[in-house]
């Protein structure tokens, strides 16, 4: 029992004893529940075969932690959390994303930056983050062999980022096979379109129908061994990218 | 109940079993104010996080804003887990109508402000807890303060929930609603008369303990990041790649001062922090003399330290630079790992808990754009304060009533 720096005081008032061994049941169980939360998430993730793979939480743990009253639990009182939180990684690219808006004939007449740098800076923390989940990229399985539709069906479609000049990037959306051989590319996660498309719709909405395109600004970080190594990064290195979601909402 | 319970010795403290040691530490009855006091500036923090939202409400919550309806549809499909489709807000059900959606937040701007002085709080507490929940219900946009923030609310609402329905100086209507008696102007009261309650022990300690596991996780999750264990962790939000320029780096690498003077200045730096806090430390040689001398000595040890953390500490070399942060981002993990180790304890501890409180707190609000972080973490290592450190606390602002 930890120390405290005050002597105990005179015990009076203490509730009666039915109610101390209650509460203290319900101290004892909710105070586990919390535990066992912290400690059921994956860790890492850990770089295994060249990829960060995160580990499975302990097996004693996420028995527990998987259960259906755990999980009701939780899901009524949200107040319990593993505090492995994602801004304990600050390496990581820093992303911004503007909303081209534009009229019938695809004139720009507007542009829309996030995080807006007029917004107070509470409510850009949050549209950072929004940005962010235009980020995580992932590499695009090489296409092997040339793939054939089966009868009366076409092929799903597959997206990936299409250099276009230097620091610049298109989505390009096209069968498989039109997948440029023997070079490596990276795509979008379903999750990050879902936003984008959102997002899209929302500026689309505001500007009475228009046409948005999407444009996903980043940086990747600056390691700081730039202070040591030779030799120092010029402006060019540090100029930043600039990827095109397109239309997403005509 | 026994006379050891009673004692104050630390003998009879060492005689006492599990069960009366729990008993005690848990429902011991304590003077309301700390959680008053608690419940007062979270109330107000809770202003100042949810009135910036005042011009986004319907881009933030509303099913016509960033996320929309079909983007909700589309998450919740089989094998996404891009939200959680079990978490719930009550913001969901206006959500569609803007108007409604309005009505709620300014309506529950009036509940937090209520809730802050104190008035009505046994409704209040459960329906702050409610606009908590409801309000960081969207984890795209959740910043670690929500997280907090919710845990705050959570045990705020099952303080106010049971707090008074044993005393015998309330009558029904009192007991049922809490009025006025949690109100901020009740807790100016003297010591004396300030009530005691188990239901602020129980809270202030399931608020302690909570924490402590966080920080502690917080610290061990850190362990698994390898910027955290590289020691450069605070590199990464000093110098954003969007502020940073090539020209800014090249001056870093010729600034003059080396790994020698820097060590000395923080030799310098420990020396005037421990010569300031041993002026107030009970015991010390320092106390036995006059108030002059003594500060003369804080005045000292203030130019001292404001010399070395501005005069020196910027114009830090390179190597000397990089040291320095990984050094930082050692003893941040180590505050927070071992934290549960003093934040109970008095004396120094003290001024671990509650110095680590404002640096930390103080740091996060410069270097990471977490708004209200730095602040809850402050409000939370407060929770560790006792009865009469509270007393203490406030006794300027009683004195100041009082005139």
């Amino acid at each position: 029992m930890p120390r405290e720096n005050e002597p105990p005081r005179a015990s009076a008032g203490m509730p009666p004893t039915w109610m101390l061994a209650l509460g203290s049941v319900a101290i004892a169980l909710h105070l586990l529940l919390a535990f066992i939360i912290t400690l059921n998430v994956p860790s890492g993730p850990w770089p295994v075969g060249g990829a960060g793979i995160p580990a499975d939480p302990p097996r004693f743990i996420s028995r527990i932690g998987e259960s259906k009253w755990v999980k009701r639990y939780y899901n009524a009182l949200p107040s319990y959390h593993s505090f492995h939180f994602s801004s304990n990684r600050q390496e990581g690219q820093e992303i911004s994303f503007d909303g081209l808006i534009k009229d019938d004939k695809g004139t720009v007449i507007k542009k829309i930056s996030f995080p807006d740098p007029e917004a107070p800076s509470s409510i850009q923390v949050r549209q950072r983050l929004l940005a962010q989940q235009l980020g995580n990229d992932e590499p695009l399985p090489p296409q092997q062999g040339v793939i054939i539709a089966a009868p009366g069906k076409e092929l799903e479609p597959i997206r990936w980022w299409h250099q276009e000049a230097d620091r610049r990037y298109i989505l390009k959306t096209e069968n498989p096979n039109a997948v440029p051989r023997n070079q490596s590319f990276m795509h979008p996660t379903d999750a990050q379109m879902l936003i984008a498309r959102s997002f899209s719709r929302f500026l689309s909405r505001q500007n009475a129908g228009a046409r948005v395109e999407l444009t996903r600004n980043w940086y990747d970080p600056i390691l700081p061994m730039v202070l040591v190594n030779d030799p120092p990064p010029s402006a060019a290195d540090l100029r930043h990218f600039s990827s095109s979601y397109g239309e997403l909402n005509k | 109940m026994s006379n050891r319970e009673t004692s104050p010795d630390a003998s009879s403290t060492k005689r006492q079993g599990f069960w009366t040691c729990w008993k005690n530490f848990w429902f011991l009855p304590r003077q309301t104010l700390g959680l008053h006091a608690v419940r007062m500036i979270f109330g107000i923090l809770l202003l100042c996080w949810l009135l910036p939202f005042a011009g986004y409400v319907n881009d933030f919550f509303g099913l016509n804003g960033w996320f929309d309806t079909a983007a909700y549809a589309e998450a919740s499909k089989a094998g996404r887990e891009l939200i959680d489709s079990k978490s719930w807000s009550l913001l969901y059900l206006v959500a569609n109508n803007p108007g409604a959606l309005h009505a709620v937040y300014w309506g529950s701007v009036a509940v937090l402000v209520l809730f802050t002085l104190g008035l009505f709080t046994r409704i209040t507490a459960v329906l702050t807890w409610l606009i908590v929940v409801s309000f960081t219900a969207n984890p795209l946009i959740e910043v670690d303060t929500d997280v907090f923030f919710r845990l705050i609310a959570f045990y705020l609402m099952v303080a106010y929930l049971v707090i008074d329905w044993l005393r015998t100086d309330l009558n029904e209507v009192q007991k049922i609603f809490t009025p006025f008696q949690h109100s901020v102007v009740a807790m100016f009261k003297s010591q004396e008369s300030t009530p005691r309650s188990s239901a602020a022990t129980v809270t202030l300690r399931l608020l302690q303990v909570h924490f402590a596991l966080a920080v502690v996780m917080m610290g061990l999750h850190k362990l698994q990041v390898a910027e955290w264990w590289g020691g450069f962790t605070f590199w990464y939000p000093l110098h954003r790649p969007s502020q940073t320029t090539a020209e800014a780096i090249i001056d870093f690498r010729a600034r003059p001062v080396s790994y020698s003077d820097f060590i000395g200045g923080l030799i310098g730096l420990i020396a005037a922090c421990y010569l300031f806090i041993s002026t107030y430390s009970k015991g010390s040689y320092w106390e036995t003399r006059d108030w002059l001398f003594r500060w003369s000595l804080r005045v000292v040890a203030l130019i001292m330290v404001s010399w070395i953390v501005f005069g020196i500490f910027p114009r830090m070399g390179p190597d000397t630079y990089l040291h320095t942060i990984s050094l930082v981002a050692y003893v941040v993990l180590a505050w927070q790992i071992f934290f549960p180790t003093f934040a109970w304890r008095g004396g120094l501890c003290r001024w671990v808990l509650l110095g680590g409180a404002l640096l930390g707190g103080i740091g996060l609000i410069a270097i990471y754009p977490i708004p209200l972080l730095g602040e809850a973490f402050a409000l939370l290592c407060l929770t560790y304060l006792t009865d009469f450190e509270w007393f203490a606390l406030f006794s300027p602002l009683r004195r100041l009533m009082r005139t």
